[in-house]
Protein backbone atom coordinates (compact mmCIF):
# COMPACT_ATOMS: atom_id res chain seq x y z
CA UNK A 1 0.00 0.00 0.00
CA UNK A 2 1.69 2.99 -0.96
CA UNK A 3 0.29 5.96 0.45
CA UNK A 4 0.40 9.60 0.79
CA UNK A 5 1.47 10.30 4.50
CA UNK A 6 1.36 14.17 3.80
CA UNK A 7 -2.19 13.81 2.59
CA UNK A 8 -3.28 11.85 4.75
CA UNK A 9 -1.53 13.99 8.10
CA UNK A 10 -3.28 16.33 6.90
CA UNK A 11 -6.59 14.78 6.64
CA UNK A 12 -6.18 13.40 10.33
CA UNK A 13 -5.93 16.84 11.61
CA UNK A 14 -8.32 18.13 10.31
CA UNK A 15 -10.20 16.89 12.52
CA UNK A 16 -10.24 17.38 16.27
CA UNK A 17 -10.93 13.98 18.50
CA UNK A 18 -12.38 16.97 21.26
CA UNK A 19 -14.70 18.85 18.47
CA UNK A 20 -16.01 15.08 17.16
CA UNK A 21 -16.11 13.83 20.94
CA UNK A 22 -18.77 16.53 21.62
CA UNK A 23 -20.55 16.67 18.45
CA UNK A 24 -21.52 13.06 19.55
CA UNK A 25 -21.80 13.48 23.02
CA UNK A 26 -24.41 16.28 21.90
CA UNK A 27 -26.29 13.88 19.78
CA UNK A 28 -26.57 11.10 22.29
CA UNK A 29 -27.06 12.94 25.37
CA UNK A 30 -30.29 14.77 23.44
CA UNK A 31 -31.34 11.74 22.04
CA UNK A 32 -31.53 10.31 25.08
CA UNK A 33 -32.38 13.33 27.56
CA UNK A 34 -36.03 12.16 28.71
CA UNK A 35 -34.55 8.90 29.68
CA UNK A 36 -31.56 10.89 32.07
CA UNK A 37 -33.96 12.46 33.55
CA UNK A 38 -36.59 9.84 34.41
CA UNK A 39 -34.26 7.92 35.55
CA UNK A 40 -32.35 10.38 37.26
CA UNK A 41 -35.78 11.62 39.07
CA UNK A 42 -36.20 7.95 40.25
CA UNK A 43 -33.08 8.06 42.28
CA UNK A 44 -30.97 6.45 39.89
CA UNK A 45 -28.30 7.15 38.08
CA UNK A 46 -28.26 6.66 34.20
CA UNK A 47 -25.12 4.96 32.19
CA UNK A 48 -24.45 6.07 28.81
CA UNK A 49 -22.31 4.24 26.41
CA UNK A 50 -20.29 7.05 24.09
CA UNK A 51 -19.42 5.57 20.69
CA UNK A 52 -15.92 5.01 21.32
CA UNK A 53 -17.06 2.38 24.21
CA UNK A 54 -16.49 4.13 27.70
CA UNK A 55 -19.31 4.45 29.76
CA UNK A 56 -20.00 7.09 31.62
CA UNK A 57 -22.72 6.81 34.77
CA UNK A 58 -24.06 10.29 35.03
CA UNK A 59 -26.13 11.13 38.20
CA UNK A 60 -27.61 14.12 40.62
CA UNK A 61 -24.67 15.98 41.99
CA UNK A 62 -24.99 16.52 45.56
CA UNK A 63 -24.95 19.94 46.60
CA UNK A 64 -22.67 21.07 49.95
CA UNK A 65 -25.93 21.54 51.63
CA UNK A 66 -27.82 18.45 51.03
CA UNK A 67 -24.78 16.76 51.89
CA UNK A 68 -24.04 18.46 55.76
CA UNK A 69 -27.71 17.23 56.14
CA UNK B 1 40.09 -10.33 -4.63
CA UNK B 2 38.40 -7.01 -6.12
CA UNK B 3 35.14 -9.06 -5.62
CA UNK B 4 35.63 -9.00 -2.06
CA UNK B 5 37.22 -5.86 -1.59
CA UNK B 6 33.79 -4.49 -3.49
CA UNK B 7 31.67 -6.50 -1.03
CA UNK B 8 33.28 -5.32 1.81
CA UNK B 9 32.60 -1.86 0.54
CA UNK B 10 28.98 -2.08 0.04
CA UNK B 11 28.59 -4.07 2.74
CA UNK B 12 30.36 -1.38 5.52
CA UNK B 13 29.87 1.65 3.76
CA UNK B 14 26.87 1.20 2.31
CA UNK B 15 24.48 -1.50 3.94
CA UNK B 16 25.31 -1.19 7.47
CA UNK B 17 24.84 2.82 7.76
CA UNK B 18 21.34 1.78 5.99
CA UNK B 19 20.65 -0.99 8.59
CA UNK B 20 22.07 1.13 11.61
CA UNK B 21 20.12 4.06 10.56
CA UNK B 22 17.07 1.91 10.27
CA UNK B 23 17.85 0.48 14.12
CA UNK B 24 18.08 3.04 15.58
CA UNK B 25 15.41 5.57 14.44
CA UNK B 26 12.86 2.45 14.66
CA UNK B 27 13.14 2.89 18.32
CA UNK B 28 11.02 5.94 18.14
CA UNK B 29 9.72 5.73 15.21
CA UNK B 30 8.68 2.84 13.25
CA UNK B 31 9.42 3.11 9.57
CA UNK B 32 8.08 2.62 6.24
CA UNK B 33 8.59 -1.32 5.49
CA UNK B 34 8.44 -2.69 1.99
CA UNK B 35 10.04 -4.78 -0.01
CA UNK B 36 12.19 -2.84 -1.88
CA UNK B 37 15.10 -3.86 -4.85
CA UNK B 38 18.41 -3.70 -4.39
CA UNK B 39 18.26 -0.26 -6.19
CA UNK B 40 15.78 1.23 -3.75
CA UNK B 41 17.65 -0.28 -1.17
CA UNK B 42 20.77 1.04 -1.78
CA UNK B 43 19.57 4.33 -2.70
CA UNK B 44 18.12 4.77 0.91
CA UNK B 45 21.20 3.87 1.81
CA UNK B 46 22.89 6.28 0.31
CA UNK B 47 20.38 9.11 0.87
CA UNK B 48 20.97 8.16 4.75
CA UNK B 49 24.73 8.34 4.58
CA UNK B 50 25.34 11.09 2.09
CA UNK B 51 25.39 13.79 5.43
CA UNK B 52 27.20 11.44 7.92
CA UNK B 53 29.84 10.62 4.87
CA UNK B 54 30.33 14.04 4.58
CA UNK B 55 30.46 14.77 8.29
CA UNK B 56 33.30 11.80 8.97
CA UNK B 57 35.08 13.12 5.84
CA UNK B 58 35.55 16.55 6.85
CA UNK B 59 36.22 15.67 10.36
CA UNK B 60 39.14 12.97 10.37
CA UNK B 61 40.80 15.42 7.70
CA UNK B 62 40.77 18.21 9.71
CA UNK B 63 39.22 18.15 13.85
CA UNK B 64 42.02 17.07 15.98
CA UNK B 65 40.62 14.34 17.85
CA UNK B 66 38.87 12.87 14.74
CA UNK B 67 42.04 13.23 12.84
CA UNK B 68 43.75 10.54 15.49
CA UNK B 69 41.48 8.82 17.20
CA UNK B 70 40.50 5.99 17.15
CA UNK B 71 43.00 3.89 15.81
CA UNK B 72 46.58 6.07 15.89
CA UNK B 73 49.21 6.24 13.57
CA UNK B 74 51.83 8.82 12.86
CA UNK B 75 50.02 10.47 9.95
CA UNK B 76 53.06 10.82 7.09
CA UNK B 77 53.22 13.21 4.59
CA UNK B 78 50.51 13.61 2.04
CA UNK B 79 52.70 11.93 -1.18
CA UNK B 80 53.54 8.86 1.82
CA UNK B 81 49.75 8.56 2.27
CA UNK B 82 49.02 8.41 -1.40
CA UNK B 83 52.09 5.72 -1.54
CA UNK B 84 50.28 3.39 0.47
CA UNK B 85 47.21 3.59 -0.83
CA UNK B 86 49.00 2.61 -4.65
CA UNK B 87 50.55 -0.53 -2.79
CA UNK B 88 47.43 -1.41 -1.29
CA UNK B 89 45.57 -1.08 -4.48
CA UNK B 90 48.63 -2.91 -6.38
CA UNK B 91 47.95 -6.11 -3.92
CA UNK B 92 44.12 -5.77 -4.01
CA UNK B 93 44.20 -6.10 -7.95
CA UNK B 94 47.28 -8.44 -8.12
CA UNK B 95 46.72 -11.85 -8.56
CA UNK B 96 49.04 -13.37 -6.21
CA UNK B 97 48.77 -10.99 -3.16
CA UNK B 98 51.11 -13.48 -1.01
CA UNK B 99 53.85 -12.89 -3.21
CA UNK B 100 53.80 -9.33 -2.74
CA UNK B 101 53.71 -9.61 0.71
CA UNK B 102 56.31 -11.67 1.52
CA UNK B 103 58.50 -10.13 -0.98
CA UNK B 104 62.15 -10.67 0.60
CA UNK B 105 64.91 -7.32 0.14
CA UNK B 106 66.27 -8.65 -3.21
CA UNK B 107 63.60 -9.00 -4.70
CA UNK B 108 63.36 -5.13 -4.44
CA UNK B 109 64.90 -2.22 -6.75
CA UNK B 110 68.58 -2.18 -7.07
CA UNK B 111 68.65 1.33 -7.00
CA UNK B 112 69.70 2.47 -3.72
CA UNK B 113 67.26 4.03 -1.57
CA UNK B 114 67.21 7.33 0.67
CA UNK B 115 63.97 7.18 1.61
CA UNK B 116 64.13 5.12 5.40
CA UNK B 117 60.79 3.78 3.70
CA UNK B 118 62.25 2.61 0.51
CA UNK B 119 65.32 1.06 2.60
CA UNK B 120 62.41 -1.40 4.08
CA UNK B 121 61.83 -5.02 2.11
CA UNK B 122 58.54 -4.48 -0.43
CA UNK B 123 57.12 -6.77 1.70
CA UNK B 124 57.49 -5.12 4.60
CA UNK B 125 56.65 -1.96 3.29
CA UNK B 126 53.53 -3.59 1.62
CA UNK B 127 52.13 -4.76 5.20
CA UNK B 128 52.95 -1.60 7.04
CA UNK B 129 51.07 0.22 4.13
CA UNK B 130 48.39 -2.29 4.45
CA UNK B 131 48.24 -1.58 8.04
CA UNK B 132 48.18 2.04 7.76
CA UNK B 133 45.01 2.04 5.50
CA UNK B 134 43.23 -0.31 7.42
CA UNK B 135 44.02 1.88 10.47
CA UNK B 136 42.77 4.93 8.32
CA UNK B 137 39.51 3.10 7.09
CA UNK B 138 38.62 1.86 10.72
CA UNK B 139 39.02 5.19 12.04
CA UNK B 140 37.05 6.58 9.54
CA UNK B 141 33.92 4.30 9.34
CA UNK B 142 33.89 4.66 13.28
CA UNK B 143 33.26 8.09 12.84
CA UNK B 144 31.04 7.23 10.07
CA UNK B 145 28.97 4.86 12.35
CA UNK B 146 28.64 7.14 14.83
CA UNK B 147 27.08 9.65 12.74
CA UNK B 148 24.84 7.56 11.13
CA UNK B 149 23.73 6.72 14.83
CA UNK B 150 23.24 10.11 15.58
CA UNK B 151 21.14 11.10 12.59
CA UNK B 152 19.12 8.28 13.17
CA UNK B 153 18.40 9.06 16.57
CA UNK B 154 17.79 12.90 15.50
CA UNK B 155 15.45 11.46 12.88
CA UNK B 156 13.12 9.38 15.45
CA UNK B 157 13.27 12.57 17.70
CA UNK B 158 12.14 14.64 14.96
CA UNK B 159 9.53 12.31 13.81
CA UNK B 160 8.43 12.37 17.75
CA UNK B 161 7.50 15.67 17.96
CA UNK B 162 5.44 15.81 14.91
CA UNK B 163 2.00 16.00 16.52
CA UNK B 164 3.29 18.60 19.00
CA UNK B 165 4.77 21.00 16.32
CA UNK B 166 1.22 20.44 14.18
CA UNK B 167 -0.93 21.93 17.16
CA UNK B 168 1.02 24.71 16.25
CA UNK B 169 2.48 24.98 12.62
CA UNK B 170 2.65 28.80 12.21
CA UNK B 171 5.60 28.57 15.01
CA UNK B 172 7.35 25.56 14.23
CA UNK B 173 7.17 26.40 10.21
CA UNK B 174 11.02 25.23 9.17
CA UNK B 175 11.16 21.95 11.49
CA UNK B 176 7.37 20.89 10.50
CA UNK B 177 8.81 21.61 6.93
CA UNK B 178 11.79 19.31 7.26
CA UNK B 179 9.10 16.50 8.89
CA UNK B 180 6.92 16.52 6.12
CA UNK B 181 10.01 16.61 3.51
CA UNK B 182 11.98 14.26 4.52
CA UNK B 183 11.04 11.78 7.45
CA UNK B 184 6.98 11.59 7.45
CA UNK B 185 7.65 10.09 3.58
CA UNK B 186 9.46 7.28 5.52
CA UNK B 187 7.20 6.61 8.09
CA UNK B 188 4.89 3.48 8.14
CA UNK B 189 1.24 4.80 7.45
CA UNK B 190 -0.08 2.70 10.01
CA UNK B 191 2.15 4.52 12.78
CA UNK B 192 -0.32 7.41 11.52
CA UNK B 193 -3.21 5.71 11.76
CA UNK B 194 -2.64 3.31 14.81
CA UNK B 195 -1.19 5.91 16.98
CA UNK B 196 -1.71 9.11 18.38
CA UNK B 197 1.43 10.49 16.55
CA UNK B 198 -0.49 12.81 14.66
CA UNK B 199 -1.95 14.59 18.21
CA UNK B 200 0.10 17.03 20.26
CA UNK B 201 1.29 14.58 23.26
CA UNK B 202 -0.35 16.42 25.69
CA UNK B 203 -3.74 15.67 24.54
CA UNK B 204 -2.84 12.00 25.18
CA UNK B 205 -5.28 10.65 22.21
CA UNK B 206 -6.20 7.11 22.37
CA UNK B 207 -7.07 5.13 19.39
CA UNK B 208 -10.55 3.51 19.35
CA UNK B 209 -11.07 0.97 16.35
CA UNK B 210 -14.31 -0.42 15.28
CA UNK B 211 -13.21 -3.79 13.40
CA UNK B 212 -15.50 -5.70 11.29
CA UNK B 213 -14.64 -9.26 10.33
CA UNK B 214 -15.28 -11.22 7.22
CA UNK B 215 -17.53 -13.55 9.04
CA UNK B 216 -19.31 -10.04 10.07
CA UNK B 217 -18.35 -10.05 13.80
CA UNK B 218 -17.77 -5.98 15.07
CA UNK B 219 -15.24 -5.52 17.74
CA UNK B 220 -14.56 -2.50 19.18
CA UNK B 221 -11.47 -1.67 21.80
CA UNK B 222 -8.27 0.19 21.85
CA UNK B 223 -5.46 0.01 19.96
CA UNK B 224 -2.98 -1.69 21.94
CA UNK B 225 -0.03 -2.67 19.52
CA UNK B 226 -0.28 -3.21 15.86
CA UNK B 227 1.96 -5.79 13.51
CA UNK B 228 3.90 -5.00 10.31
CA UNK B 229 5.54 -7.72 7.91
CA UNK B 230 8.21 -7.41 5.90
CA UNK B 231 6.30 -6.37 3.05
CA UNK B 232 5.01 -3.45 5.17
CA UNK B 233 1.60 -4.71 5.27
CA UNK B 234 -0.55 -5.08 8.73
CA UNK B 235 -0.61 -8.53 9.70
CA UNK B 236 -2.82 -7.71 13.18
CA UNK B 237 -3.81 -5.29 15.45
CA UNK B 238 -3.67 -6.06 19.52
CA UNK B 239 -6.18 -4.37 21.21
CA UNK B 240 -7.49 -4.12 25.26
CA UNK B 241 -10.86 -3.43 26.60
CA UNK B 242 -12.48 -4.98 23.69
CA UNK B 243 -16.11 -5.28 23.19
CA UNK B 244 -18.17 -7.58 20.56
CA UNK B 245 -21.69 -6.05 19.26
CA UNK B 246 -24.23 -8.74 19.37
CA UNK B 247 -26.17 -8.45 16.03
CA UNK B 248 -27.95 -11.29 16.28
CA UNK B 249 -29.38 -10.00 19.69
CA UNK B 250 -30.00 -6.23 17.79
CA UNK B 251 -31.78 -8.27 14.51
CA UNK B 252 -33.73 -10.08 17.18
CA UNK B 253 -34.85 -6.82 19.05
CA UNK B 254 -35.82 -4.82 15.55
CA UNK B 255 -37.69 -7.77 14.28
CA UNK B 256 -39.48 -7.56 17.64
CA UNK B 257 -40.97 -3.98 17.48
CA UNK B 258 -43.87 -5.05 15.76
CA UNK B 259 -46.43 -2.50 14.02
CA UNK B 260 -48.84 -1.41 16.87
CA UNK B 261 -52.02 -2.92 16.35
CA UNK B 262 -55.33 -1.06 16.16
CA UNK B 263 -57.28 -3.41 18.31
CA UNK B 264 -58.45 -1.15 21.42
CA UNK B 265 -59.44 -4.38 23.49
CA UNK B 266 -55.70 -5.07 23.42
CA UNK B 267 -53.96 -4.21 26.96
CA UNK B 268 -50.44 -3.64 25.40
CA UNK B 269 -50.74 -2.74 21.71
CA UNK B 270 -47.25 -2.14 21.10
CA UNK B 271 -44.47 -5.04 22.16
CA UNK B 272 -42.12 -1.55 21.94
CA UNK B 273 -42.62 1.63 21.40
CA UNK B 274 -41.74 1.76 17.54
CA UNK B 275 -41.19 5.48 17.09
CA UNK B 276 -38.71 4.88 19.66
CA UNK B 277 -34.97 3.80 18.12
CA UNK B 278 -33.63 0.68 19.44
CA UNK B 279 -30.54 2.06 21.05
CA UNK B 280 -27.02 -0.23 20.18
CA UNK B 281 -25.50 0.50 22.98
CA UNK B 282 -27.06 -2.32 24.97
CA UNK B 283 -26.23 -4.53 22.48
CA UNK B 284 -21.99 -4.07 23.16
CA UNK B 285 -21.03 -7.29 25.05
CA UNK B 286 -17.62 -6.69 27.05
CA UNK B 287 -15.08 -9.78 25.83
CA UNK B 288 -13.15 -10.99 29.14
CA UNK B 289 -9.23 -10.46 29.15
CA UNK B 290 -6.77 -7.66 28.97
CA UNK B 291 -5.18 -8.40 25.63
CA UNK B 292 -7.66 -9.37 21.71
CA UNK B 293 -5.78 -10.03 18.57
CA UNK B 294 -7.30 -9.63 15.71
CA UNK B 295 -5.11 -11.00 12.44
CA UNK B 296 -5.28 -9.67 8.94
CA UNK B 297 -6.52 -12.19 7.35
CA UNK B 298 -10.01 -11.82 9.43
CA UNK B 299 -10.16 -7.88 9.26
CA UNK B 300 -12.83 -6.76 6.49
CA UNK B 301 -13.23 -3.02 7.67
CA UNK B 302 -11.68 -0.48 10.24
CA UNK B 303 -12.81 2.09 11.28
CA UNK B 304 -10.15 4.62 13.10
CA UNK B 305 -11.28 6.85 15.94
CA UNK B 306 -9.29 9.17 18.07
CA UNK B 307 -10.53 9.68 21.01
CA UNK B 308 -10.15 12.28 23.98
CA UNK B 309 -8.94 11.33 27.07
CA UNK B 310 -11.34 10.87 30.27
CA UNK B 311 -10.93 14.17 31.74
CA UNK B 312 -12.53 15.79 28.55
CA UNK B 313 -15.25 13.60 28.34
CA UNK B 314 -16.34 14.34 31.47
CA UNK B 315 -16.26 17.87 31.47
CA UNK B 316 -17.91 17.83 28.27
CA UNK B 317 -20.55 15.99 29.02
CA UNK B 318 -20.97 17.98 32.47
CA UNK B 319 -21.04 20.89 30.09
CA UNK B 320 -24.01 19.51 27.78
CA UNK B 321 -26.03 18.05 29.99
CA UNK B 322 -25.82 21.34 32.56
CA UNK B 323 -26.98 23.48 29.92
CA UNK B 324 -29.87 24.19 31.12
CA UNK B 325 -29.42 23.85 34.86
CA UNK B 326 -26.02 24.68 35.98
CA UNK B 327 -23.96 22.43 38.36
CA UNK B 328 -26.68 19.56 38.47
CA UNK B 329 -25.09 16.27 37.09
CA UNK B 330 -22.07 14.58 38.06
CA UNK B 331 -20.58 12.28 35.30
CA UNK B 332 -17.56 9.81 35.95
CA UNK B 333 -16.20 7.64 33.60
CA UNK B 334 -16.59 4.17 34.83
CA UNK B 335 -14.12 1.42 34.55
CA UNK B 336 -13.71 -1.30 32.04
CA UNK B 337 -14.10 -3.74 34.86
CA UNK B 338 -17.49 -2.22 36.14
CA UNK B 339 -18.80 -2.42 32.10
CA UNK B 340 -17.37 -5.70 32.17
CA UNK B 341 -19.09 -7.03 35.30
CA UNK B 342 -22.05 -5.94 34.43
CA UNK B 343 -25.58 -7.77 32.76
CA UNK B 344 -27.01 -4.30 32.45
CA UNK B 345 -24.84 -2.23 31.44
CA UNK B 346 -27.70 0.52 30.44
CA UNK B 347 -29.15 1.47 33.44
CA UNK B 348 -27.45 1.02 37.70
CA UNK B 349 -29.68 1.45 40.86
Amino acid sequence: MVVDLKKLSDSLSRSSPEEDLRRDLQRIIRASKPQIEETLASGKSYVLRVPDGRRIRISRRIQPAEATN
Amino acid sequence: MIALVTTCFLIFYILVPGVLFRFLSSWFVPLKLFERTRTQEATFAVAVALLPFAAALFGVWNLPIMRHLPFPIVEGTYSERRQDYRRVATLLSSSDASRLLLASPSAASTSPSTSPLLSQSPGDANWRSLNRVLRRQGRFLAWYFTFVAIEGICFGLLAKRYGDWQSDPARHRVPLWFIRTFILPNISEWHLLLTSFNWPTKEKVDVSIDILQNDGLLYQGRVSDYFIGSDGKLTGILLENVNRFDREAFHEAQKARTPCTSDPSTSDPCSSDPEQPISSAIFWKPIPGSRFYIGQGSIANLNVRFVARDQTLISLAEKILDAEDANTYEVVVESEDEAANSQHPDIYS
